[in-house]
């Protein structure tokens, strides 16, 4: 599994629980790809995609708005609620906020999602299977009721 | 006694002898065809031609590319396009000012179907230029394509 990123971002991933599912490419990140899309970058910084009305600031409170906007909901946990979609939003301490660092995607299968950064994206075991230095732990699990029409 | 010390003598100027052209040869053939005279050719310890000339354009130029491989390494695994573009190499082109416009833009084009994140630096060398459509905004390639085409419109002008 030797990846682009640095090994040691993240510990919790080796060959058993991950496996890397697209080459390494700028075109999306993780927000974009946990939201359904590969086209876009998403950030709050004015010149890239950000939904309309969500406020262009680097808070979790932001990034729960995106997925708001989406008809997510923050929930309890990442289990696999047949029926539904789920997303994880990664935060990490910084001084004496937290701030989001990343969105990973539950798959049908239970296992999860994710675009890191500009390299690959993967499929990991665990949504906590991603956490660690670079993305700290599991703030918020969000959850909507699966679209009927496949996309 | 006299006979001793000449004896002595002599061995030490042979093994000294050896020491010494082992350590101009070294322990490895090449090395003692580097630096041994050999019968019947000419040998050159250092080189003779004119010194290399590296002028600013292209010391720039090599400057921004190892910062531009540094920069990789340093943003890790981010998608904070705020994280990515303070990282001490990214800060460093933005340092190098108008000087790094058209590096950045020829490293722009060079990426083609899968450009990076120049778009933070170009806006700010070139002071809050911005040619990406809201509608274009974080499609890479179109961003891209937009200021490549700022870049030739730019030219043109000239």
């Amino acid at each position: 599994m030797p990846g682009s990123w640095p090994q040691g971002d993240f510990p919790g991933l080796n060959s058993g629980n991950c496996q890397i599912t697209s080459p390494a490419t700028s075109a999306y990140n993780c927000i974009a790809w946990a939201a359904g899309t590969n086209k876009q970058w998403w950030d709050p910084n004015g010149l890239y995609y950000w939904p309309p009305n969500v406020p262009r600031e680097v808070t979790i409170e932001a990034v729960v708005q995106v997925y708001e906007v989406l008809g997510f909901s923050i929930c309890i946990g990442g289990m696999l609620e047949p029926g539904f979609e789920k997303i994880a939003i990664f935060a990490k301490q910084s001084g004496n906020k937290r701030v989001p660092t990343h969105a990973a995607r539950q798959l049908d299968s239970g296992e999860w999602t994710s675009k890191l950064g500009a390299c690959e994206d993967i499929s990991h075991a665990e949504a906590v299977s991603v956490s660690g230095p670079a993305y700290g732990n599991v703030a918020y699990f969000m959850s909507r009721p699966k679209s009927p029409y496949p996309a | 006694m006299a006979s001793w010390i000449f004896t002595t003598q002599v061995t030490n100027i042979t093994v000294v002898a050896i020491a010494s052209s082992f350590l101009l040869c070294g322990p490895n053939a090449d090395a003692a065809q580097d630096v041994c005279p050999v019968r019947d050719q000419t040998s050159y310890i250092h080189p003779t031609g004119p010194p290399v000339i590296v002028d600013a354009a292209l010391e720039r130029s090599i400057q921004f590319q190892r910062l531009v491989s540094k920069w990789r390494s340093e943003r890790g695994a981010t998608s904070s396009i705020a994280e990515m573009c303070t990282t001490p190499a990214y800060l460093s082109i933005l340092a190098m000012g108008p000087d790094a416009l058209p590096l950045i833009l020829g490293q722009l084009q060079s990426e083609g179907d899968d450009p990076d994140h120049w778009f933070v630096a170009l806006h700010y060398i070139t002071k809050g230029v911005d040619p990406v459509s809201d509608q274009d905004k974080g499609d890479m390639v179109k961003m891209s394509k937009a200021w490549l085409e700022w870049a030739g419109r730019k030219d043109d002008a000239r």
